[in-house]
């Protein structure tokens, strides 16, 4: 029964951790060290601010020309700039219920670099869902607080001083996060909005000797402020055609959760096609009305065209310079973004001395662009990009490359820890395998020992009749290992019957174990099949097959010479 | 006629210093063969030690004992063990039959161990177990057997190598009347078959049936009893004490 037992028990414990063993190396060090084979190169703009006047824009942005040098880098497997699309008030309208936000940074991602945010499959396809991978840093909800009261002022000495936060309560627009189960996110189809005209600001703001005042606008002075809007545009655009936006169905497919990452990613094969009906949107709603550039320059906003790049959008994504300038005189002064305008503009040489105390390089406006395949023609330079390398033990290699390049990253990664993991992880398997065997020695000893000393009467009768102390010694040896064989193939037959039983509930409880752990960290967790945790391990078997045999060979001869050399008398007498 | 049996001077001391225990001193007898001898004497006096020797079960602490002109302690333990296979008989108060062999496999075990699976040894079995009238249980288990079928079966085990002596140690200590008188039946008949037979008890009206009986008492044979007038030449000594 023993032997039973011991073999049986082998049998589970050697296969689960060698399952539980494979199954970890998969789903934890596999995600993580997927998670490694990213490197996301950033524009250091802390740069610009330390050279001050003088600076080359292009240093402030990554180009195809430093995509070109990078993917030549030996175990590079892919590269791309991620730029956000030039696109405006892209707000989600059914994730939360009631709830709506806007995304500020909608970015086209390849599909081989979307793998490591989403195990779904991330491309275009026309009449189906499109998949997108949300950030949950978008997941802010926009709420007026005013407090019961109309106007609010807050202090130059608040805003110079003091409690930041105490500041930022006395605001009457506040934000919050909402609040999400990751779970019910994943997989559901949603509906976002590209263009139509924001809502009128509710409320006025003025700066005054004491600090900034805001004023709540009545409903007659909002309702003014929309006729206003409606009437300049309606010169030159058909205001309710251009009001509607574009609609498209997304499929949440994935969910970022980083304090450094703001994008959220959408199929780069879908991205022309948004852009261009986005501007075309534009297009369509304009009529024969001749717009001079004094009006493109003051009283609307939108896109900004150089020949090369496409900028703007209305948001505070841009360069500094033609948009920036704009954008404040879009909060102070009554200019009107319209989505889907492009503005054809002349930049000055980069070179020469800039003029714009803000930094970078003046714009002259030269008028509208009415090409809506702008955005396929232009330059995609931004201040990210993302690097995916063939495996993570490239990754010091990878980064040692780019740093002799010129593009210098410090990594914080270490992925030496993960050997030391796994070694560790080995280390344990085995130790406790050995001090299964180790225990199985101790009680394979007591055990025969117990079986020979229960045997004595039995040793004296045959000593009586004749028996040497060598037939003695040869019996119980022989009788020791038959039971011992007996005692195998039952605890071996019964230990694959219950490793295969057992596998079902140690798969559950991994899955639930990856789901509360890994999965609440990780986009993208790789899957381990439930059928490894029926796989047994033969090789353990085999060598503690092995090691019973000679232990209960070698344990039976012990307490069988012992047993043989006892006196015949006392062996009777022990009855 | 040669003597089958010697002893002369037989000492059994067990322990050592204060925890010394003297069970037999200065013992000496004789025995023909062919002779039957009943060794009476109360528990504790030694009797079974006495057997115990004679069987080469156990070794004396001095003294000589000698089976049909052989030494027993010049025997090494195969030889030894191969005396008691094939020379003597034991039939033991407690049967110490094997549980897991039948009544046949019991009785053919000692010539099993003797040359492990010799010809005819069957029907040998099956022939004593019918002369202890059990010829109809060979195959049954002890646990299917009364204590005098047991001890039936047992002396049919003493006799499957044709032993030249047969040692009884209480024989019938275990059975009712009945029994006993069978089994003393059957030693009696083995005796008239020409095997010597010796056996110990404390049931005095057994000596009756032996040629040769005497007493002992706390290791020695008691001189004085009247059962030891023999023309066996008896030595005692009064000096004994069991400590």
């Amino acid at each position: 029964m023993p032997i039973a037992l011991l073999v049986s028990l082998i049998i589970i414990i050697s296969s689960q951790v060698v399952n539980i063993r494979e199954a970890v190396e998969i789903s934890i060090f596999g995600t993580i060290e997927e998670q490694n084979t990213l490197i996301e190169l950033q524009k250091d703009t802390e740069q610009f601010s330390s050279r001050g006047f003088g600076f080359n824009p292009e240093d402030l942005y990554y180009t195809e020309n430093d995509v070109a040098s990078i993917e030549v880098i030996d175990n590079v497997q892919d590269t791309q700039i991620l730029v956000p699309a030039p696109i405006g008030n892209a707000t989600v309208i059914n994730l939360f219920d009631d709830l709506t936000f806007v995304v500020s940074r909608v970015t086209p991602l390849n599909s081989d670099l979307a793998g490591l945010y989403t195990d779904q499959r991330f491309s275009y396809v026309p009449g189906e869902p499109i998949p997108i991978v949300l950030n949950a840093n978008s997941f802010i909800e926009v709420y007026g607080d005013w407090g019961g009261q109309d106007e609010i002022t807050i202090t130059r000495g608040s805003m110079g001083r003091g409690d930041p936060t105490a500041m930022q309560n006395s605001l009457p627009i506040k934000s919050r996060v909402i609040n999400y189960d990751k779970n019910e996110l994943l997989n559901k189809e949603i509906t976002i909005k590209f263009g139509g005209f924001s809502e009128v600001q509710s409320y006025e703001t003025g700066m005054t000797p004491s600090g900034v005042t805001f004023k709540k606008l009545t409903e007659e002075e909002v309702n003014e402020k929309i006729r206003e809007r409606k009437d300049e545009i309606s010169k030159y655009w058909d205001y309710e055609q251009l009001d509607v936006p574009l609609e498209y169905t997304f499929k949440v497919v994935g969910l970022i959760e980083s304090e450094s990452n703001r994008d959220t990613f959408i199929p780069q094969d879908f991205v022309s096609e948004l852009m261009q009906g986005y501007i075309q949107h534009q297009i369509d709603a304009r009529n024969e009305a001749e717009i001079s550039t004094d009006v493109l320059g003051n009283t609307f906003s939108g896109l900004e065209y150089d020949g090369l790049e496409l900028t703007g959008g209305g948001s505070p994504v841009g360069r500094f310079g033609g948009g920036g300038t704009r954008m404040m005189r879009d909060i102070q002064s009554a200019s009107y973004a319209i989505p889907g305008l492009v503005i054809e503009i002349e930049r000055e040489s980069s070179t020469e001395e800039p003029t714009d105390p803000w930094g970078g390089s003046s714009s002259d406006i030269i008028g509208e662009y009415q090409d809506s395949s702008v955005y396929e023609s232009s330059v995609q330079n931004g201040e990210t990009i993302l690097i995916k390398i063939e495996q993570v033990y490239d990754r010091p290699q990878v980064i040692d490359d780019l740093n002799k390049l010129g593009y210098a990253y410090h990594d914080l990664s270490d992925v030496d820890v993960f050997k030391e993991l796994k070694s560790t992880l080995d280390l344990v398997s085995l130790a406790s395998v050995v001090a299964y065997v180790g225990l199985s020695i101790i009680i394979i000893i007591f055990t025969m020992g117990k079986f020979i000393a229960e045997s004595k009467k039995e040793i004296g009768i045959f000593r009586a009749v004749g028996a040497t102390r060598n037939d003695i010694k040869l019996v119980f040896i022989v009788q020791a290992t038959l039971y011992s064989l007996i005692g195998y193939l039952v605890g071996a037959g019964s230990g694959i019957l219950l490793n295969m039983v057992l596998s079902g509930p140690i798969s559950s409880w991994f899955d639930s174990f990856i789901g509360k752990t890994i999965q609440e960290s990780f986009n993208v967790v790789n899957p381990v099949e439930s059928a490894i945790f029926s796989n047994i391990n033969w090789e353990a078997l085999a060598v503690y097959s092995v090691v019973l045999f000679i232990i209960t060979t070698i344990t039976s001869i012990i307490p069988a010479t012992s047993a043989a050399n006892v006196s015949p008398v006392e062996a009777i007498r022990s009855e | 006629m040669k003597k089958l049996i010697e002893v002369d001077n037989l000492t059994k001391v067990y322990g050592k210093g204060d925890s010394k225990t003297v069970v037999l001193k200065d013992l000496s007898f004789d025995l023909d063969s062919g002779e039957s001898l009943c060794v009476i004497g109360p528990s504790g006096s030694g009797k079974s030690t006495l057997l115990h020797i004679l069987g080469g079960l156990d070794n004396p602490t001095s003294g000589k004992v000698s089976i049909n002109g052989q030494l027993l302690n010049e025997l090494n333990d195969k030889e030894l063990s191969t005396f008691r296979n094939k020379t003597i008989g034991f039939v033991f108060q407690f049967f110490y039959l094997q549980d897991y062999l039948t009544a046949k496999e019991n009785v053919i075990l000692p010539a099993k161990i003797a040359s492990g699976n010799p010809s005819g040894v069957e029907d040998r079995a099956m022939e004593l177990l019918r002369m202890v009238g059990l010829g109809h249980r060979l195959d049954h288990y002890p646990n299917e057997m009364s204590g005098g079928e047991m001890q039936r079966v047992a002396i049919a085990r003493a006799l499957i190598n044709t032993p030249r002596l047969l040692l009884a140690d209480e024989p019938t200590g275990n059975l009712d009347k009945d029994n006993a008188d069978k089994v003393i039946e059957i030693l009696d008949e083995i005796h008239e078959r020409g095997v010597s037979v010796i056996l110990v008890t404390h049931d005095e009206k057994l000596g009756k049936k032996f040629d040769t009986s005497f007493h002992v008492e706390k290791g020695v044979l008691v001189n004085n009893h009247p059962a030891n007038q023999a023309k066996l030449g008896v030595l005692s000594n009064p000096d004994i004490h069991r400590d």
